[in-house]
């Protein structure tokens, strides 16, 4: 690790928020290097006592006087379905209020957030996905030779694809990227399986053991409008995902 | 499974960061009202619901943001005032690291200039309510993407902030 990836790590933390930053392996590395170079701690605490004057301003923001109260009155009007019961004309009501509140939500959001279950490195392949899928995240070289981007992915050290999908291969490939899932080094290679339709393969370099996929046998499940299958090859571990039906993504395996 | 927090004490908890961030992410003090609202509105009918209730502050604010990106695709007059961040390059070289006159009222002026990209990180890590891997979650980006865009977003700030505190200083001294 040289200092400017250090800063990159320790510019993230800064501030005292807890969690991952405690036990973040590459963490402890930028902080044993800053033990030893002299710049990068004068650095380290210009940029913490800077930062925590900002952390400072930003939390005397003023807050609507009356917001509050008109919070604590949404739990009031609007009590979980499942556990509150009330009887006759008001029942009603209540369920017609709520089919019109849940209509106006339903008709404004795709899905509901993220359930916690979904393993670290699964769920930051799938927000990559969906980052390039919707061209807020940009690849890193784009081409239609999958050889080619495979020679991209192995100068980036990233991992490249060992085996893909049978009936992925002779689908024209776009462009690929590197990335860190759950700082594992990773790589997704997207292809144009129908016009307009992009499937996204990513690699990671993990195992089953650390992954928990399967090996051999996709695992196909539904994230909102996403569609993907998770496998391992017992080396690697990869990851599918499409906005194709799911019929398509499990046709691309047989 | 423990038992969902009772919905005052989650408000009591969580509602200022929440409206802070929707301040920031729209700069409309009526529109961070109104996400705020239907963030709260979301959990009282859907937060019995979340198996992890120790998870209750990343779902409030991904439901937030989630919330604001829906807004902002219907109403593109937040796309375009933020400053260009090749403009903010050539304005000043060296980013200050002095932010001791830096009050309320200009930290979000300068925030409000920064590209929503990097905004977005930038306040929920100066809001010192989550970790960098929260914050991954929060705006489903990876945690590397999450870290270059702090480091990003944190020099882009402290060169907006000399940018409106400069302006700050001529429009005082023309009024003296």
């Amino acid at each position: 690790m040289n200092r400017e990836e250090a800063r990159l790590i320790l510019d993230a933390h800064t501030l005292a928020a807890g969690g991952v930053g405690e036990v973040d392996p590459q963490l402890r590395e930028a902080q044993a290097l800053m033990e030893r170079d002299e710049e990068l701690r004068k650095w380290f605490e210009v940029r913490h006592a800077s930062d925590e004057r900002l952390a400072e301003a930003l939390s005397a923001v003023e807050i609507p006087a009356h917001l509050r109260d008109r919070l604590l009155k949404l739990g009031a009007d609007a009590p979980p379905t499942n556990v509150v019961k009330f009887p006759g004309r008001m029942g009603f009501l209540l369920a017609l209020a709520a089919a019109l509140v849940i209509g106006i939500f339903a008709a404004v959001r795709w899905f509901a957030p993220n359930t916690p279950t979904m393993p670290a490195w699964e769920s930051d392949s799938l927000a990559m996905v969906k980052g390039l899928d919707s061209q807020k995240i940009s690849l890193d070289h784009t081409g239609h030779d999958l050889a080619e981007l495979k020679g991209f992915l192995a100068k980036a050290s990233a991992p490249m694809p060992e085996g893909i999908p049978t009936n992925l291969a002779p689908h024209l490939p776009v462009g690929c990227k590197s990335f860190l899932a759950a700082n594992v080094p990773s790589s997704v290679v997207c292809f144009e399986i129908a016009p307009g339709v992009l499937a996204h393969l990513v690699t990671v370099s993990a195992g089953p053991k650390v992954s928990g996929a399967q090996v051999g046998k996709p695992e196909f499940a539904q994230n909102g409008e996403w569609h993907t299958a998770v496998w391992s090859n017992g080396k690697q571990t990869y990851i599918l995902g499409t906005r194709a039906q799911m019929s398509e993504l499990k046709h691309l395996f047989s | 499974m423990d038992a969902p927090p009772e919905f005052t004490q989650l408000v009591d908890m969580h509602y200022a960061p929440l409206y802070r961030f929707a301040l920031s992410l729209s700069r409309q003090p009526s529109t961070a009202e109104d996400l705020t609202q239907q963030t709260f509105l979301q959990w009282a009918r859907k937060g019995s619901t979340l198996r992890d209730t120790s998870k209750a502050k990343t779902w409030l604010f991904t439901t937030l943001y989630r919330e604001w990106l829906h807004v902002a695709r219907k109403e593109s007059r937040f796309a375009a005032e933020p400053l260009d961040e090749e403009v903010m390059e050539g304005m000043v070289e060296e980013a200050p690291e002095d932010t001791a006159q830096v009050d309320s009222a200009v930290l979000m002026e300068s925030l409000n200039r920064l590209p929503e990209t990097y905004r977005a990180p930038v306040v929920l890590f100066y809001m010192k309510e989550m970790a960098y891997k929260d914050i991954a979650e929060v705006l489903e980006i990876p945690l590397g993407t999450v870290m270059s865009r702090l480091s990003r977003g944190k020099d882009l700030l402290r060169k907006a902030l000399r940018v409106v505190m400069a302006g700050d200083s001529t429009m005082e001294g023309g009024q003296a």
